[in-house]
């Protein structure tokens, strides 16, 4: 079952053109990886599929409830733990989950703190749970363990790849970090050019890391010489 | 560290409670210039004995707590519907702000032409003191609420007044209690001008009275009651933010 569908899909901000006739589908239960140079535009496709950027032209069919994790955990600072998770809930029986989620995200001891007295682990911890509250078939997280160190960003990985795998929804995890997209996702689409497009689409095994690496740092090197080329110009 | 430095806001007030008492003791200041503390004291006894001190200061606070409470509601609707839309916005802002341009004090004729010497008259100049500060901290609060938690309540199907309840209006309280509180002590700013020019009563009539009959105790007296009338007032505006602010993140806490 399709989860996310886009089909040629144009996003233009402040009159640029920021992805261009970009194709992508993913199903339920599958995770999809996104990465690219930063300031790509990865950021940009999954707030159109989220719809808080609206869409210049081609078609965005999301269907089902849409949950998003953002780089930051962007958290209500007068609400404690619970409150926080609890706030992505519409009904009692939502509700109910929240301290389930808390427990399986390892906050169980933490569920009064206010976010000021959080690490930035456990912030993103609480992030993933309200997202996970409505059990959404469409799951977006942006570069959500960016902020981490290794161990913390190790830890959060295995936990997250334990709950995608439960929650059958398709997921898009945005990430500059190959070796995490390899990790997670079991494709990863390599996002380059200005506008953006999907230049490639490897599977998600540990053997592609070269070969996306290579993409990515032509492309890098690609887009350093037409700087320096318009600079010189 | 706290408990040796308790001490060291209470220094200037004792410094300047000595030199007053040194000065008029000594007898180099006369008493129709300086009264001394000990006559202030007796004034305020004999004011007390004779249930006036009670009828004064409540009469004022009463007209500061209706001004203000008057000025808080309307300015927490007028802020929200401004700071929400732009079309109210558009509507109300520039004459808001036109406004709050006269100074305050060119009401007074107009307001005793309309409302005549009566208690409405210094309500409405409280009010229109407590206001302002109010109306204008709250705006700004509600401009400057973080948009990326907006976009959170969004994704999660917050929108209108659910929006507005459960995120912008908490996000914006540090904003409106800073305006509360800046607002509270412009009320009694203004309780005082509108004592002055016209009434019978309370601690703007005590200085007037004080001045036209060169009573010195009597205004000090006054003054010394506005004085512990404004610190009360901050303090409990302060006591609110503590209990009610102690998620914020900032210095204080």
């Amino acid at each position: 079952m399709k989860g996310i569908d886009l089909h040629e899909l144009t996003v233009t901000l402040g009159g640029r053109e920021v992805l261009h006739q970009l194709t992508l589908s993913v199903e339920r239960g599958e995770v999809v990886s996104v990465v690219g140079a930063s300031g790509c535009g990865k950021s940009t496709l999954l707030r159109a599929i989220a719809g808080l950027t609206p869409i210049a032209g081609g078609v965005r069919a999301v269907q089902g409830k849409v949950a998003f994790v953002f780089q930051e955990p962007r958290l209500l600072p007068w609400r404690d733990v619970t409150a926080n998770v609890a706030f992505a809930a519409r009904d009692d029986e939502e509700r109910a989950r929240v301290a389930p989620l808390l427990e399986r995200v390892g906050l169980a001891a933490a569920t009064h703190l206010l976010p000021k007295q959080l690490s930035g682990g456990m912030a993103q911890r609480v992030a993933l749970a309200r997202a996970l509250v409505r059990q959404p078939e469409v799951l977006l997280l942006d570069e959500p363990f960016s902020a981490l160190d290794a161990l913390r960003r190790r830890v959060l990985q295995d936990l997250l790849a334990g709950i995608v795998a439960d929650s059958k929804a398709a997921v898009v995890f945005v990430t500059h970090d190959v070796d995490e997209a390899l990790r997670l996702g079991q494709r990863v689409v390599v996002l380059a050019g200005s506008p953006s497009r999907v230049i490639a689409e490897v599977p998600g095994r540990p053997s592609n890391r070269e070969r996306l690496l290579d993409l990515l740092s032509t492309e890098e090197r690609e887009r350093a010489e037409a700087q320096l080329h318009r600079r010189a110009v | 560290m706290a408990k040796r430095t308790r001490w060291i806001p209470l220094a200037a007030p004792a410094a300047l409670f000595a030199g007053w008492f040194v000065f008029t003791a000594t007898g180099r200041i006369p008493t129709y210039q300086l009264a001394s503390p000990r006559l202030v004291w007796l004034y305020l006894q004999q004011l007390a004995a004779r249930g006036a001190l009670w009828e004064h200061l409540g009469a004022s606070v009463e007209r500061v707590l209706i001004g203000f409470a008057a000025a808080f509601a309307v300015a927490v609707l007028l802020g929200t519907c401004v700071g929400l839309s732009r079309r109210c916005e558009e509507l109300l802002d520039p004459t808001l702000q036109a406004v709050r341009a006269v100074p305050s004090l060119a009401w007074v004729p107009l307001l005793l032409i309309w409302l005549g010497v009566g208690e409405s008259a210094k309500i409405v100049l409280v009010a229109i003191g407590a206001f302002f500060p109010i109306y204008v901290n709250l705006v700004s609060g509600i401009r400057g609420v973080d948009r990326k938690l907006v976009e959170v309540a969004r994704i999660y199907g917050y929108d209108g007044w659910r929006l507005a309840l459960r995120v912008v209006l908490p996000a914006t309280l540090p904003s409106l209690l800073v305006g509360a509180r800046v607002g509270l002590t412009q009320a009694w700013l203004f309780l005082v001008a509108a004592e002055l020019l016209a009434s019978t009563r309370g601690l703007g009539f005590l200085l007037i009275e004080g001045q036209q009959t060169s009573r010195t105790d009597e205004v000090l007296a006054a003054i010394l009651l506005l004085a512990l009338c404004g610190k009360l007032s901050e303090m409990g505006m302060r006591a609110l933010e503590r209990r009610w602010l102690r998620w914020t993140d900032g210095l204080a806490t």
